[in-house]
């Protein structure tokens, strides 16, 4: 990552206050050739609404597999998080990369940290997959919030893969991701406690403890990165004021 | 500064190599770069991707052509993913709409205003209020569903205001053919300006198909199948206006000679030095194709390749802010319209037109292009910069 130095951010208008100035007055010669505001866009979304198909089915169970009446939503559930965890994996292992390639001076975060990381984020995934085949699902099987979850997450992968983010813009994605997660696994361990599945409630709640660490360490870099930047901390504040 | 492609013979055709890192370069920046940069990504894009459909098309109907073309059309493919994967990943399909919307108005603008074939140039403009409205409706798709504004893609360059409707922009297929230019007597530069917007048009057309399923949004999805449509019918009058008796080695000779004039007027413009210095390899390159091609034409076909091929080039396409140009042609040609070949007003339209009874079929569960932009006004920074005096969203039924 090079240094951003004699670049110049072009998109605003005041960059080229003559050619804005008749853009906006082109704006009043040339009037609307359909009348309405952005609630008519409601006249197409409805009909497709109203006559919509799921995204996708919740896969049943193997042929011969434990049949105990595993509530759908479970099923749909674990099935999400097995993959957002697989993905988190990976956006781990790309940050990783990331953090090794560059050298931030002074950064807060240490590789062993996002290995730990890594690892247990790893480590959930293959729990999940192993609980959904005692439980008589099939981990590769890809249910409608997996890949719900997975179309929300792409814009993270695209973040953290993208060789011009710096490690302090792709923590905004990883807190993003870790946010979602610990939300998800607090939803997990409800829905086990509704279902009086001791057994799942205390995998969950492990999972739930590392990913409070998670979040933790996440937020703890976000903030250092914006609170450590040039003119915002108070040590650099008074050296620039000395100066 | 003048070219003479006869005498400048560029980077021979073995000496044309890439790697798989050389044709994945580092992208121009969507914050940072001039919006022209990005608009002569996307055209060369197209000029490339025109390149290997021409010789695909030619190699099935010319057997003796095959190995040549193959060995060509090998750079080509590299050249075209060079220069396409320059787009960065931020850039999102709209927004690269919204730049391919813009090549078709800047460019096609610049070519109208340079064509000495007063017809032609009336087919440009005819072309260029079509494409023109299809940027305004693109900027109220991406401000009402992604909360986005398109200026930040156009940096004021290019005006988001109506053009002739889309609505009205659908044809029957026999209001869509024009008469081609005559390959005896027309200009050197006729002949690049049709084969540099047919490309343009052409890559717009397949990249709306391509993109147009990936939109979630019903109102994205119609929008793209209805633009989709006009740029196949674009294509349709742009591939008419060239000359259909042209010899399949004329034709390819004067393909090299397009990407040569169009790499050469990227170079005259560019901004930034690193994509400077590619489109400046490239006309290298592709004055090595021309050259290549000369001894095919001479060799194989026995003629002189000198006969079909202008000794300088024309002037180059002028990549900057067309705006008044575009306004006047707005202001006089907005209600025009087409009969077979030419060009009426929409009074002398007939009920039973073919064109109006086709454009009843198609917009008869209304338009999207009008739906999507209802009452639209841009504004910098989305129309939810307007102060408002009710509540954004009204809850009605709509079923």
């Amino acid at each position: 990552m090079k240094a951003r130095q004699s670049r110049m951010n072009r998109t605003g208008i005041t960059l080229a206050p003559e050619l804005s100035r008749k853009m906006i007055e082109g704006v009043s010669e040339f009037p609307p050739t359909s009348s309405g505001d952005s609630s008519t866009l409601m006249t197409i979304r409805a009909p497709y609404i109203q006559a919509a198909e799921p995204v996708g089915s919740i896969p049943p169970p193997p042929r011969g597999g434990a049949k105990d009446g595993l509530p759908l939503i479970l099923t749909n559930k674990l099935g999400e998080r097995l993959a957002f965890e697989r993905t988190g994996t990976r956006l781990y292992e790309a940050f990783l990369g990331k953090l090794i390639s560059v050298d931030v001076p002074k950064s807060p975060i240490e590789p062993k940290d996002v290995e730990h990381i890594l690892e247990e984020e790893r480590e959930h995934f293959l729990m999940l997959s192993q609980m959904i085949e005692q439980l008589g699902g099939d981990p590769t099987a890809v249910t409608p919030a997996a890949d719900i979850v997975g179309v929300m997450s792409s814009g993270l992968v695209q973040v953290l893969t993208d060789p011009r983010t710096t490690v302090d813009e792709c923590l905004g994605a990883l807190l993003t991701a870790e946010l979602d997660d610990n939300d998800a696994w607090v939803l997990l361990t409800k829905l086990a406690t509704e279902l009086g599945r001791k057994e799942l409630v205390k995998e969950f709640e492990e999972a739930l403890l590392s990913e409070d660490e998670h979040l933790m360490m996440v937020r703890g870099w976000v903030e250092a990165a914006a609170l450590t930047q040039p003119g915002v901390s108070a040590k650099s504040r008074s050296k620039s004021a000395k100066g | 500064m003048a070219l003479d492609i006869i005498r400048e013979r560029g980077t021979p055709l073995d000496r044309q190599q890439f790697t798989w890192r050389d044709l994945v370069q580092p992208p121009s920046s969507k914050l940072d770069d001039d919006a022209f940069t990005k608009v002569r990504i996307v055209l060369m894009n197209g000029i490339e991707s025109e390149a290997v459909r021409f010789s695909h098309a030619c190699a099935r109907m010319n057997k003796d052509l095959q190995l040549p073309l193959a060995r060509i059309r090998r750079s080509e493919q590299h050249q075209q993913t060079l220069v396409n994967w320059l787009l960065p990943s931020d850039l999102s399909p709209l927004e690269t709409t919204i730049v391919f919307e813009q090549v078709a108005i800047e460019v096609t603008a610049s070519v109208a205003q340079h064509e000495p074939d007063p017809y032609l140039a009336q087919v440009y403009r005819f072309g260029l209020l079509e494409d023109f409205d299809h940027m305004y409706r693109y900027s109220a798709l991406m401000d009402r569903v992604m909360g986005k504004d398109s200026n930040s893609i156009l940096q004021s360059y290019t005006d988001v205001v109506p053009g002739r409707p889309t609505s009205v922009e659908h044809r029957a297929p026999e209001d869509d053919l024009r008469n081609p230019y005559d390959r005896t007597s027309a200009a050197p530069i006729t002949k690049l300006n049709a084969l540099t917007i047919m490309a343009g048009e052409n890559q717009t057309h397949d990249y709306y198909m391509t993109i147009g399923p990936m939109f979630a949004d019903p109102v994205a999805r119609q929008l793209y199948a209805e633009i989709a449509s006009i740029e196949e019918q674009h294509v349709t009058q742009y591939e008419s206006i060239i000359d259909p008796t042209e010899s399949w080695i004329e034709k390819w000779l004067m393909h090299e000679a397009a990407e040569v004039y169009n790499y050469w007027s990227c170079v005259q413009t560019e901004s930034n030095p690193r994509i400077k210095a590619i489109w400046e390899r490239f006309l290298d390159y592709e004055l090595g194709h021309l050259h290549y091609v000369m001894e095919i034409c001479q060799d194989v076909a026995k003629q002189d390749p000198a006969q079909f091929l202008p000794a300088e080039l024309p002037e180059p396409i002028d990549y900057s802010s067309q705006r008044e140009f575009v306004r006047e042609t707005l202001r006089n040609e907005v209600d025009l319209r087409a009969r077979g070949p030419e060009f009426i007003n929409k009074s002398e339209e007939g009920d039973d037109s073919p064109s109006v009874l086709y454009r009843k079929q198609m917009n008869r569960e209304d338009s999207p292009s009008d739906t999507v932009s209802a009452g639209y006004l841009w504004t910098p920074g989305t129309e939810l910069s307007i102060a408002r005096s009710e509540p954004p969203i009204r809850r009605k039924k709509t079923a």
